[in-house]
């Protein structure tokens, strides 16, 4: 078992890569029992600088101090051995095998043929027991929720002995209960002793978990606080430099007419069960209506056959009193539907292509960007320059890879190319998620922006708190169906948490 | 102790990566020089006998050109399906087959004027070799079978239908399996240069002409986004499976062009050795040059190169004629091992 960690500090932390300096001079430490929350914007430094301490890159100057010690991280296998765990964005575990399995991968053993499986398993009996966290050690991975499979990654972090754990996102793809209990937890770490690092966007998570914040902008370390201090809007001010306000809805819309309209649908999800199950919904021009669920309630299932990239079993789908029920994408899209799709970096976008070429995506195919057989590369030049003005994405020129640029840039490629399209419905798939909070805010905005130009907005959503800042009406999917339908003005926060969970109001059943 | 590290890159410039290329093949031909040292003669000697032979005469020129014909129509044949993700291993027997149906028609139909009967050879070439590419096209839009193991095992059913024509209708007066000799105009003209024939013209326009149409046509932006990404292709609109029905079109007509490239141009008559491999070949070209057409042409010459040159060791210097396919093999493997210095950046760190 590594010793307990009183003490760690990173010391004048510099990380650079071709053409990027990702982090510049940085000085951070956190203390046993301690959970420090590391902000900044997308790009700010935040993973590398956790990947460093991991053991992942090497820094080019810097040192790393263990309770007053030296030491060199040269690998995870080293961090592992100072008791240093961390929990990645994206879950490293392996899907065909079980919890089990998975968490004894990262045991080294002297046994070369033999899987130490039943010493493992007390392990992880003590670790579950010690924190009240229940898992099946004998499900298979892909059996598991992400919420689940995020369990599943902590248990093996405090299986290896990790007395420090770093956190990269770890609320990113959870529902809010599940956000919920993993704070708790969290905490329940803090006080045996563990320090926690936690890598977040969402300051309300970091507000309600972490004694200390480090701020990060552009790879330097700009400000370092306790918590207390501070409000959600203040951390906000610190992460962008700027002072930030989430755009509401200020009026009440008065659009009547609707522009898509959801009858009684049925269709299957990739499980081949029903994944909408009789959904209903009718979405109005100039009026911006959310879907609040816990993901997998239908919720891709619905953008994928309103975007006509999925088929329904029965039921139909009408786009401004034309039926587009079952109709190829290509005519949906012809018909002015506008689609932000919830993978922004393999769906909405092509990483390998350049911005002039994601830009072009939906409209290469007829006049002016193309003519005859030709691609007009002149105008598709002009046209890529001029959207990348309007809505300011950030990048060298119009020939620079998608690959390159940050996650909130991608989405507003994305919605450059959506919306000058000029849609009559536009349908957004977690618009936000992952986004920073200026990111987040440019695009909110240009939603409300939509809804101003009479344009219906779909908004799915697993927030609230972005539902509630700019949905007229917000309805609530589950298992497949609409279990009701709110008007801003009523809504509260808590009703809408319970109908996610499945749980309807009995004095207002429909 | 030393330990090798590895760390992600974030992008990777336009001249390393030239760089990374360059020094893998001179790596495999080192490596080339340790194989051929081992069967007793000087590498030095070898590698140069290689390039004076495949460069060092006019004679010798001509006939690297001669070979890189067929291999820039399989290496365009493979890399534009690889624009799409798709693999072809299936271009020897597309090649096979496209070569078959235009020989039908030399030897069942009329004998035209030559500008008329070379279109018409072209033409039937080329809906041969797309024809014999529908079936794994099918396969793989139908039933989801990867092409990968249907166009290769399709490759000996085409060699096999040839060979059935060569044994058994179109058996040569003397019992042996070729077809009668092709009329004068049946044949690609001599440019004046060696055996090079007018196919190279052929060759090159269509470079230029998939180049315009990769990348500046609205089918070869579909293309290459259906093979950047299949998401993202349909979430644009574009019909998936119509569009890799093209490609596998596009690819096996180009490589049934290298079949009536070979009969027309160099063999005038069909036979069971038109082909010394070629749609393979192709496969190492394509990869090596990221499906470029312009680069095709440059590794199909660097290949043809190794071909003729090996050919020329085996004689003079008595060494296997496997000697060029080690060396093929060993630059693809060589290639395909740089492509971790492109992605990662690799150091030696001291420890433990």
């Amino acid at each position: 078992m590594p010793e307990i960690i009183k003490k760690l500090e990173m010391r004048k932390i510099t990380k650079k890569f071709p053409g990027v300096l990702a982090c510049n001079n940085i000085d951070i430490h956190i203390n046993s029992g301690e959970i420090v929350a590391l902000l900044g914007e997308n790009g700010a430094g935040k993973t590398t600088l956790m990947n460093v301490l991991f053991g992942l890159y090497q820094p080019e100057h810097g040192e790393i101090f263990l309770n007053e010690k030296k030491v060199v991280i040269n690998s995870p296998r080293k961090a592992f051995a100072y008791g240093i765990g961390m929990v990645h964005q994206h879950f490293m575990l392996v899907p065909n095998l079980t919890v089990l399995e998975n968490i004894a991968l990262g045991f080294t053993s002297n046994k070369i043929f033999k899987l130490e499986l039943n010493k493992v398993r007390t392990k992880i009996d003590e670790v579950s027991k010690e924190y009240g966290l229940s898992v099946n050690p004998d499900a298979y991975i892909w059996q598991l929720s992400v919420g689940e499979q995020q369990r599943v990654e902590l248990i093996k972090v405090l299986c290896l002995g990790a007395n420090l754990l770093i956190l990269d996102e770890p609320t990113a793809a959870l529902t809010p209960q599940e956000t919920d209990e993993l704070i708790g937890l969290l905490k329940i770490m803090a006080k045996k002793d563990r320090s926690i690092i936690f890598i977040s966007h969402k300051l309300n998570e970091v507000k309600a978990v972490s004694d200390r914040v480090c701020v990060l902008r552009n790879g330097s370390l700009v400000y370092e606080g306790t918590t207390p201090e501070h409000s959600v809007s203040t951390l906000a001010e610190k992460m962008a430099g700027r002072e930030i306000s989430m755009p509401t809805l200020k009026e009440k819309s008065h659009a009547t007419s609707p522009i898509l309209e959801i009858k009684n649908v049925f269709a299957k999800g990739s499980m081949g069960t029903m994944a909408l199950d009789g959904f209903t919904l009718t979405v109005n021009r100039g009026e911006i209506v959310g879907i609040a669920g816990v993901s997998g309630n239908g919720q891709k299932e619905l953008a994928d056959v309103i975007n006509g990239i999925n088929h329904i079993e029965s039921g139909q789908i009408l786009l401004n009193d034309e039926d587009i029920t079952n109709k190829a994408p290509q005519k949906i899209i012809n018909k002015g539907m506008g689609y932000i799709p919830e993978d922004r970096m393999h769906e909405g976008t092509i990483p390998s292509f350049s911005v002039k070429e994601n830009i072009i995506m939906k409209d290469y195919n007829h006049p002016p960007l193309s003519k005859n057989t030709f691609l007009q590369n002149k105008i598709i030049e002009n046209y890529s320059s001029e959207l990348i003005n309007n809505f300011d994405i950030k990048c060298p020129d119009n020939k620079t890879s998608c690959a390159s640029l940050s996650g909130g840039n991608v989405q507003k490629v994305i919605l450059a190319r959506e919306l000058s399209r000029k849609p009559k419905m536009l349908i957004a798939s977690y618009p936000i998620r992952g986004l920073d909070i200026g990111a987040a805010e440019y695009v909110h905005e240009q939603l409300l922006e939509a809804r101003s130009e009479n344009i219906g907005v779909l908004l799915i959503s697993e927030e609230l708190d972005e539902l509630l800042d700019i949905c007229d009406r917000i309805a609530v999917i589950y298992e497949g169906k609409t279990l009701d339908i709110l008007d801003r003005d009523i809504d509260t926060k808590s009703k809408l948490g319970l109908l996610m969970a499945g749980i309807k109001d009995e004095k207002k059943v429909i | 102790m030393f330990k090798i590290k590895l760390e992600q890159k974030e992008r990777v410039s336009k001249k390393e990566e030239l760089i990374i290329t360059l020094s893998a093949i001179g790596i495999a031909l080192i490596l080339s020089g340790i194989f051929i040292a081992f069967n007793g003669v000087n590498p030095f000697v070898a590698l140069w006998k290689v390039i004076t032979s495949a460069l060092g005469s006019s004679y010798g020129i001509s006939e690297t050109l001669v070979k890189a014909i067929p291999l820039i129509f399989t290496g365009l044949a493979v890399g534009i399906a690889l624009n799409s993700k798709l693999w072809n291993i299936g271009a020897e027997g597309q090649l096979f087959f496209g070569a078959t149906f235009a020989t039908a028609f030399v030897i069942y139909g009329p004998v035209l004027p030559k500008p008329l009967m070379l279109t018409v050879l072209v033409i039937l070439g080329a809906v041969g070799g797309a024809l014999w590419a529908a079936i794994p096209a099918l396969l793989k839009i139908k039933f989801k079978m990867n092409e990968v193991i249907s166009t290769l095992l399709l490759n000996y059913v085409a060699i096999n239908i040839a060979d059935y024509f060569l044994f058994g209708p179109w058996k040569g007066k003397d019992n042996f399996p070729y077809t009668p000799i092709f009329p004068e105009e049946a044949r690609f003209d001599r440019i004046g240069f060696g055996r090079v024939h007018t196919g190279l013209f052929l060759a090159l326009v269509l470079v230029v002409l998939l180049y315009i149409m990769l990348y500046h046509t609205k089918i070869g932006y579909k293309l290459r986004m259906t093979g950047s990404s299949l998401k993202a292709a349909k979430y644009a609109g574009i019909n998936i499976n119509k569009t890799m029905f093209m490609v596998f079109l596009m690819s096996g007509a180009l490589a049934g062009l290298a079949g009536v490239s070979q009969i027309c141009g160099i063999e005038y008559k069909l036979h069971q050795h038109i082909s010394t491999g070629y749609g393979y070949t192709g496969i190492i070209v394509a990869w090596l040059a990221r499906s470029n057409p312009f680069i095709i042409v440059i590794f199909a010459i660097f290949l043809s190169i190794i071909l003729k040159g090996a050919a020329s060791l085996q004689i003079a210097m008595r060494l296997p004629a496997a000697v060029g396919i080690v060396m093929q093999a060993l630059i693809l493997f060589a290639i395909l091992g740089s492509e971790l210095f492109k992605n990662y950046n690799v150091k030696l760190i001291r420890g433990k």
